[in-house]
């Protein structure tokens, strides 16, 4: 075959043993070829195509193309109707072509701009002024394998273009769409560099698994988001119903993010630089003890003094100094320094009538505000597009990225908690040495100095990720087009981590510090073969287009851990880390996963009349390598249709003010198998670590043990039925638009790790069980306020609501789930059938208990003085106070019955069966974002404001650093429990325990907060704050130099502009901020805060540049 | 024309490459890891069955079971005793203070249970696959003989704390049932007793097998005497609506298999006491496994630096900061009960190397008399100080000591068998013998007549007195060993104990001049040896009328202590036992709330009592 090819001569053989050498799969080589391709065939193809024959009547037309305020456009195309020649406008907008005859109409084309027509006729010379086209229904849409307008749409698809994104900055694309689509909620879940950002579409189906949309870069799917440059974005849609998403079938079910980068466009190359640099800065700390308070409080903590206690601290009478001493601001320290942010990207696109180009070059280095923690990525892409006859183009589509994210993070063995907890002061200790620094210095993590700990936690996060894919179009015939594409990615992820003397997991590990290489190897490749029938006026009026595709899907992975302690003492982490051999190496461990593979048949008709009314189906059938044989297909359809409304006869009345309104319904199902692999049989593994049967002293026996769920060969498909119901309408000649929207999806066959009883020997096992439900509205509006030559000014605004119900749950109806935050006890979340995903679950704050709830004895023992009196709600069984007073925190008993009298005592007694109740909703009521733009004489202005309302949050931060809990001696309070709020047991001026009611109601007047000892920190109402939130997301203010004086250097645009991000937050969030969420190990624990990243706030200088 | 040609060939090439490209469709859905096993391929090899049988030992190293938690939930009996104050986890069990949301108790169980699935793999498994009659067969037999012990040991422990618990028997499947009602003792017992009479041809003893890590024969024998005793003993059993405990059924039986079956070891010759006491302790720490004598013949197989927290979290106390140079550090958590040195005979041998009166404190460099109102005293058969190789230098602030947690010892066997004798012809000649071995090695030669001959006469003259002789021996023999608390259950003396203990610690710090144990000291007089480390302790056990004598130092001793310090002392000594009722027996655990909820009202905690 290859032979035969060889022997062809002209382009085309060239071009096919290109694709030939390319579908061999050799991805340097193939890389090596977009290269040398992008450098040699211009001129190749330029040379060729000005060797197209001449009709000898020719005409020349020349001229000049403006805009309408009269700035000259390049790159213009200027094409003759029904042939193949044209011309493209040069720098000064001047073109000239031929044409054959006078009859000729030339067709003037522009991105954005409105096409003209003109028939030749006499004329030779043409100046043209273009009109941008803010005709928001004539956007092309990107659907699945295909491409629509807007106003042919009959399913829920909401989009933004590069056009919306071009004058802000962003880090990321998912922050680009962040509060600008109503239904898509995005939640940037921390502020760390590489924090997850959690997308919801609609709420989310599942319960336990993962509801992450389904994310296709080209038609390629990938992982997540942050592997594209956001300057190389075209388009983002985002499908949000089944009659959208139902073309992806089996990944559909929680909405679809299709991502199109920039193509090449025809004409002279265009050189766009795009820099900016930036500085940011923690927005918020949270205010903690000062050295006095701290030492009264610790005062109280060691249960008032006492040889621990005077050993750092000093003595009682002596405390007062302490308010002299200077505090040692820890957040300050590990998270205040300034960041930085330097992004360069550079962007050639070009082309001629046989190869369009993007290429795109990005470099982004960021240092972040805690120490130790910054990034580095540099993505590079190549988009080429070859047009090899009139029946057969070729895409080629190159994406290398490469990314390093440094530090850790504040999760990380609670590195937050230890910053605050961290003592404000060094008391004794840091002036006289202590030889016996007792438990002063080091019981756990917690009492190390954090910011050495910081600095000495190395985490250097490489990853490099390779995307290429290939796509041919052949038209068979006027109606019949083949496409065939292949993709594949090929990603290398490694995580080192190397820990240094200061840190805990050194410290426990013989002092030495400890080297540990992660290495991931991912694979995916994916086959596509589409077939499209495009039949206009099958009938006059009447128009059919159809689809039919085959797809197949492959990932895997590979995994190797190498770790080596006991590393010499002094070592550097990069030195650790190259040369592991210097410690004591660990097993080596290897895994390779079950490859996830995935064979689908999909198609589409859509039918429709005049553009009025429209019916579309699709069906696609799917089959998984994660179910049994048996199970493994999943067939899902949907339908939909549209009428518009605004092109009936009876609406000609109102087309003066209305110029468009369509109602569109659809109806259709999506699949989901986000499961783990080989769950539905049972498999052993290998686990070595801990068991030591074979030699103590060597290293550990490795066994083989099946998982900690149970498998289940019936598993299926869980499927999402989808049902909604739009209204698009645009006024005043499209001067406002908007669309409202009604949807209900229903999920059921839930896939689901569902409790089973323990003495099966597993917890849990994967079931397709219950159903839930979201429904919701969502309304977008889009209007252009002002519209003058000089000033035009123009605002969207979206709003959502959603409703998340679980509607069945399985045989239990119930179950609950646990943040399993550090020193928590039990369950703190409620997941029950006509709830939602995201109940807070716990006691009902009741204040302090009072003088009145005891009886005092004042004759008995320090710990017995105070009885509580029968007929009060009992909650030391819960909390387990280490003080039992009047001044302890009280919990609400619930459900109590009008009569009393004939309670037991011991029905007092708070417990957590029958005391807690739903105390905060993570969902929020509705959420949304509206942005203002103006541009007035080259300026432009641009500022956005998201927010979300009516959800709670669990403030586990504030819970933790409250309470003293078990080992928790030593350790730092919030100031809101300083001694002015809390209920204080110890004369602040004696030392002495108050425990005469009169004395210790003197010193507790008008008093807060609880006393802090207690054993455990249940959830109780007051760490359930309200999360609504209004943020000023971002400003930016630019200013285009006028391009009739750029145009003299050549220059098409100079922009500078500044940006300033997290500007202002409008909240009544006590943290560090209400964007948070971060008990991310189920999804049933959402909207938790504890260690989060702190955010910061932003400010970029940049410049657009383009020649 | 010419079009139409490069169409066609282009049609062609890509239908090809197409067909290259797509694997066969047939299997292409179907896939598997490399780094996983299919059950079927595990028990065609002999090496991926022992494999899986090493899944079944793995899971007692989990810090839910020996390495830690397990430890604790044989706690607060008159002789291991927990000091920690009550939470909502482990310290709540210790004092009998559980709860079913305590988030201590579910693990525990989830991992015993998980234990036994892995257990009943092997056990449904191997008997039918091409293993059990093929070449290697003995070794087949062997490792489904291992997983049979392992199994009734799970059920051991789960039937000591829980009391009847659902009792499966053969792995789960995917269709299984899964709510499973409890299974009363009464046949739960004989069948474990009956499935280790089975399997003990498969197992070799100890020294053939040239291990103590893995079950053999030996630890078949003495884990169905135990069982057979906890049948004979008492139990809150499962329809004792008024919390009355009571034997198990026809159990005079099995004090006759629990006789049997240790008279059987001890005749076999395979095991024998060995003749020093402390050298047990001491070989312990050095990571030697004791085949010849086979002593200790059961431990967990913990590592070095990994896993295992012997002579960390029970052991005696090395000041954990700053950890020390030349030993390290070990918390020491579990503590014994404050009345259990002084309830030793002044002479047995046991009572320093078990209960020493001091720690070693990194300041002074050496040992130091421990926390002066004895809230401190650690068990210390498990010393930091005993590793070898040393623990100390960069590897201070490990706390995976690695040394093994003994399970079983041989002088167990030798106990059970005389309370067993006792029990079916009382305190016969062989009985005698067999506690009279026991303490021939506590005591020294010149004291073999008076406190060996002399005191097991003196304890023989009816079943009861000898019971109660048993009873003793076996606190003072197995002193921080945690065998105290399923002892005592079994002997339905709980309660009693709880009280006698308190009635001696009363004794010894509210009433110090009262007998009989007003001989307790008031001032301790203790002096740094010669080698500049060990102590001298000049009064362990006796009172001089003095606060100074030259050379020594002088410390205010338990009831010599201010009388605030003893009120403190008294909020430790009160959390012990502290929730145990004898009305209700409240000693079995909750079956955690999230058993109960996922058991689709199958199971509920009708026996347990907060």
């Amino acid at each position: 075959m290859i032979k035969f090819l060889y022997l062809q001569t002209n382009r085309n053989s060239y071009l096919l043993r290109l694709t030939c050498v390319f579908l061999k799969n050799t991805k340097l080589f193939f890389f090596l070829i977009c290269l040398t391709t992008s450098i040699a065939f211009p001129e190749l193809l330029v040379a060729q195509s000005a060797k197209l024959s001449i009709d000898k009547n020719e005409i020349v037309v020349t001229g000049t193309i403006t805009d309408i305020s009269g700035v000259t456009m390049p790159g213009v195309s200027i094409f003759v109707k029904g042939t193949k020649t044209g011309a493209i406008s040069d720098r000064n907008g001047q073109y000239s072509v031929k044409v054959p005859n006078k009859t000729s109409v030339l067709i003037f084309s522009f991105i954005g701009y409105n096409k003209q027509e003109i028939i030749i006729g006499n004329l030779r010379e043409i100046n043209i002024a273009l009109a941008e086209n803010i005709k928001q229904m004539d956007e092309v849409v990107v659907v699945g394998y295909g491409t629509s307008r807007r106003r042919d749409l009959t399913g829920s698809v909401s989009s933004v273009t590069a056009k919306q994104l071009k004058d802000i900055p962003i880090s990321s694309a998912a922050m680009a769409i962040q509060g600008k689509m109503p239904g898509v909620q995005i939640t940037q879940t921390e502020g760390a560099p590489d924090a997850e950002i959690k997308i919801r579409i609609r709420g989310g189906g599942s319960i336990t698994q993962d509801n992450s949309p389904l994310y296709i870069v080209d038609g390629f799917p990938i992982d997540n988001m942050s592997v594209i440059t956001p300057s190389d974005i075209a388009s983002i849609d985002v499908l949000k119903d089944a009659s959208s998403t139902a073309i992806y079938g089996a990944r559909g079910a929680n909405g679809v993010i299709i991502i199109t980068t920039k193509s090449g466009s025809e004409g002279k190359p265009t050189v766009s630089y795009n820099t900016y640099f930036g500085i940011k800065n923690v927005t918020k700390t949270l205010d903690v003890l000062d050295p006095y308070e701290y030492a009264f409080w610790q005062y109280e903590a060691f249960g008032g003094g006492g040889m621990y206690y005077e050993q750092f601290l000093g003595r009682f009478e002596d405390q007062k100094l302490y308010n002299n001493m200077e505090t040692t601001n820890w957040q300050k320290k590990c998270f205040g320094r300034t960041g930085s942010t330097y992004y360069n990207n550079l962007s050639v696109n070009g082309g001629s009538k046989v190869v369009n180009y993007n290429i795109s070059v990005t470099h982004d280095n960021s240092k972040e505000i805690m120490v130790g923690s910054g990034s580095t990525k540099t993505n590079f892409s190549a988009k080429f597009n070859f047009t090899i006859t009139d029946w057969m183009s070729l895409e080629l589509n190159t994406r290398l990225s490469d990314q390093i994210i440094m530090g850790g993070g504040t999760d990380r063995s609670g590195r937050l908690q230890n910053i605050i907890n961290y003592r404000p002061v060094e008391g004794i200790a840091g002036l006289v040495n202590i030889q016996d620094q007792g438990d002063y210095e080091i019981v756990n993590q917690y009492s190390m100095n954090p910011y050495k700990q910081t600095l000495d936690d190395y985490r250097k996060n490489s990853a490099q990720t390779y995307n290429y894919n290939t796509a041919l179009n052949i038209k068979l015939n006027k109606n019949l087009t083949y496409r065939f594409s292949y993709g594949m990615q090929y990603g290398k992820q490694n995580i080192n981590s190397f820990y240094g003397l200061n840190t805990w997991n050194a410290l426990v590990q013989g002092e030495q510090p400890i080297a540990i290489k992660d290495i991931y190897d991912r694979h995916t490749w994916q086959i596509t073969n589409t077939l499209n029938f495009t039949k206009k006026n099958l009938f006059p009026d009447h128009n059919l287009n159809a689809m039919i595709g085959q797809e197949l899907n492959y990932s895997d992975q590979e995994f190797l851990r190498a770790e080596a302690r006991y590393l010499p003492k002094y070592i550097d982490p990069e030195g650790g880390l190259a040369m592991m051999d210097l410690g004591n190496p660990q097993p080596l461990m290897t895994r390779v996963s079950a490859p996830n593979k995935g064979s689908s048949f999909f198609g589409r008709v859509t039918y429709d009349y005049k553009g009025k009314y429209q019916i579309s189906g699709t069906i696609r059938a799917d089959g998984s390598s994660k179910f049994a044989p048996g199970n493994q297909w999943g067939v899902f359809p949907s339908v939909g249709a549209y009428w518009r409304i605004s092109d009936e006869s009876f609406m000609t009345e109102t087309k003066k003010w209305l110029s468009d309104l369509k109602l569109r319904a659809s109806f259709g199902q999506a699949g989901n198998n986000r499961i783990s692999d080989d769950v539905w049989r049972k498999t052993l593994g290998i686990s070595s670590g801990t068991l030591f049967i074979d030699n103590s002293l060597g290293s550990p026996t490795p066994t083989l043990a099946t998982t900690g769920t149970l498998d289940n060969p019936e598993l299926k498909w869980e499927t999402t039925i989808t049902r909604n119901l739009g209204l698009d309408f645009s006024l005043f000649n499209q001067r406002l638009s908007g669309s409202i929207e009604v949807y209900k999806n229903s999920t059921i066959d839930l896939l689901m790790a569902a409790a089973i009883p323990a003495h099966t020997g597993y917890t849990t096992q994967w079931r397709n069980i219950g159903q839930t439900s979201n429904k919701g509205l969502e309304i977008s509006l889009n209007g252009i306020i002002i519209d003058t030559k000089d000033f035009k000014l123009s605002g969207s605004f979206n709003i959502a609501f959603n409703k998340n119900r679980i509607d069945k749950l399985g045989k239990s109806k119930r179950l609950e789930a646990s943040t399993f935050w550090g020193e928590s006890s039990g369950t703190d979340y409620l997941i029950e059938e006509g709830g939602s995903v995201g109940l807070m679950y716990g006691y009902e704050t009741d204040g302090m208990y009072t003088q009145d709830d005891f009886t005092y004895n004042p004759n008995a023992s320090a710990a017995n003085k105070y009885t509580l009196k029968p007929g009060i709600a009992n909650n030391n069984t819960v909390v387990n106070n280490t003080y039992f007073r009047p001044g302890s925190l009280k919990f609400k008993k619930q459900n109590i019955p009008e009569d009393t009298s004939t309670l037991p005592n011991s029905w007092w007694t708070v417990n957590a069966t029958d005391d807690r109740v739903v105390l905060g909703d993570a969902n929020p009521k509705h959420t949304g974002g509206f942005s203002l733009t103006a541009d007035c004489k080259g300026i432009d202005f641009t500022a956005f404001f998201n927010w979300v309302y009516g959800n709670s949050i669990y403030n586990i931060n504030k819970l933790a650093n409250t309470t003293l809990l078990n080992n928790r001696k030593y350790r730092n309070l919030l100031d809101i429990m300083d001694s002015s709020n809390r209920y204080i047991i110890y004369n602040p001026e004696t030392g002495a325990y108050l425990a005469d009611p009169a004395e210790s109601a003197k010193y507790n007047e008008g008093k807060q907060y609880w006393i802090a000892s207690m054993a455990n920190a249940p959830l109780h109402s007051w760490a359930i704050e309200d999360g609504s939130f209004l943020r000023l997301n971002n400003v930016t203010i630019g200013y285009s130099l006028p391009k009739s004086l750029i145009s003299k250097v050549k220059l098409q645009q100079l922009r500078i502009y500044v940006t300033g991000y997290n500007l202002w937050l409008w909240t009544k969030y006590s943290g560090y901020d209400p964007e948070v969420d971060m008990i991310r190990s189920t999804p049933l624990t959402p909207g938790a805060d504890y260690n989060a990243y702190p955010r910061s706030r932003s400010y970029n200088l940049g410049l657009n540049l383009t020649f | 024309m010419k079009n139409m040609r490069y169409k066609g060939l282009t049609i062609i090439f890509i239908t090809i490459c197409s067909i290259l490209l797509f694997p066969s469709c047939d299997n292409y859905l179907v896939t598997s890891s490399k780094s996983t096993f299919t059950e079927q391929t595990v028990f065609e090899n002999i090496d991926y069955a022992d494999k899986a049988l090493y899944g079944v030992y793995d899971v007692m190293t989990d810090n839910n079971m020996w390495m830690y938690s397990l430890m604790f939930t044989m706690l607060d009996t008159d002789v291991e005793v927990n000091h920690y104050g009550v939470d909502n986890g482990l310290s709540a069990l210790g004092h009998y203070k559980g709860n079913p949301s305590n988030t201590a108790v579910g693990p525990i169980w989830t991992r015993l249970y998980r234990m036994i699935d892995r257990a009943n793999l092997i056990i449904d498994n191997l008997p039918n696959g091409p293993l059990w009659n093929g070449a290697k067969q003995k070794e087949a037999r062997k490792i489904y003989g291992e997983a049979i012990v392992l199994r009734a040991y799970a059920y051991y422990l789960l039937t000591g704390l829980w009391g009847d618990v659902p009792f499966p028997i053969t792995s789960t499947k995917a269709g299984s049932n899964f709510y499973l009602p409890k299974t009363s003792r009464d046949e739960i017992y004989p069948y474990l007793i009956q499935d280790l009479a089975d399997v003990q041809e498969y197992l070799p003893w100890s020294s053939e097998a040239g291990t103590v890590k893995r079950v053999s024969k030996g630890v078949a024998k003495g884990l169905r005497a135990r069982l057979a005793l906890m049948q004979a003993g008492y139990g809150l059993r499962g329809e004792s609506e008024n919390y009355i405990t009571r034997r198990g059924k026809d159990y005079k039986k099995y004090y006759q298999i629990a006789r049997d079956e240790c008279y059987e070891m001890m005749n076999s010759g395979m095991h024998q006491l060995k003749p020093d006491f402390e050298s047990i302790w001491k070989d312990l720490h050095k990571y030697s496994e004791d085949i010849s004598y086979g002593e200790i013949f059961w431990e967990v197989p913990f590592g070095r630096s990994v896993n295992g927290r012997v002579a960390q979290s029970i052991g005696i106390k090395f000041q954990t900061n700053p950890a020390d140079p030349t030993y390290g550090r070990a918390e020491g958590e579990i503590k014994l009960a404050v009345q259990y040195y002084y309830t030793f005979d002044k002479l047995d041998k046991r009572r320093d190397i078990s209960a020493m009166l001091s720690g070693y404190s990194t300041t002074s460099k050496c040992f130091v008399p421990i926390h002066a109102i004895g809230r401190e005293f650690c068990p210390s058969k498990f010393r930091r100080n005993w590793i070898v190789p040393n623990m100390g230098g960069a590897e201070k602030d490990v706390m995976n000591t690695g040394v093994g947690f003994p399970l079983m010892r041989y002088t167990d066997i030798v106990l059970m068998f005389a309370e067993a004798e006792n029990e079916i012809n009382g305190p016969t000649d062989l009985a005698k013998k067999a506690l009279a071995s026991v303490r021939r090695r506590a005591f020294s030669q010149e004291n073999l007549q008076k406190k060996v001959i002399d005191y097991v006469d003196s304890v023989s003259a009816d079943h009861n007195t000898f019971f109660k002789a048993i009873v003793n021996e076996r606190a003072w023999e197995f002193g921080g060993e945690l065998y105290r608390k399923f002892d005592l259950i079994r002997w339905n003396l709980l309660a009693d104990k709880k009280d006698e203990m308190r009635a001696i610690i009363d004794n010894i710090f509210l009433t110090p001049n009262v007998p009989p144990y007003n001989w307790v000291p008031q001032m301790m007089f203790w002096r740094t040896a010669s080698d500049g480390e060990t102590i001298e302790i000049l009064n362990p056990d006796y009172r001089i009328d003095r606060d100074y004598i030259p050379g020594y130092t002088a410390i205010p001793w338990l009831s010599g202590r201010p009388e605030g310090e003893i009120s403190s002392g008294y909020t430790f000594f009160n959390q012990v036992m502290d929730g145990y009722r004898r009305n209700l027996n409240n000693y079995i655990y909750p079956i955690p709330q999230s058993v109960i909820d996922a058991s689709n009202g199958t199971l509920k905690n009708d026996i347990w009592r907060p």
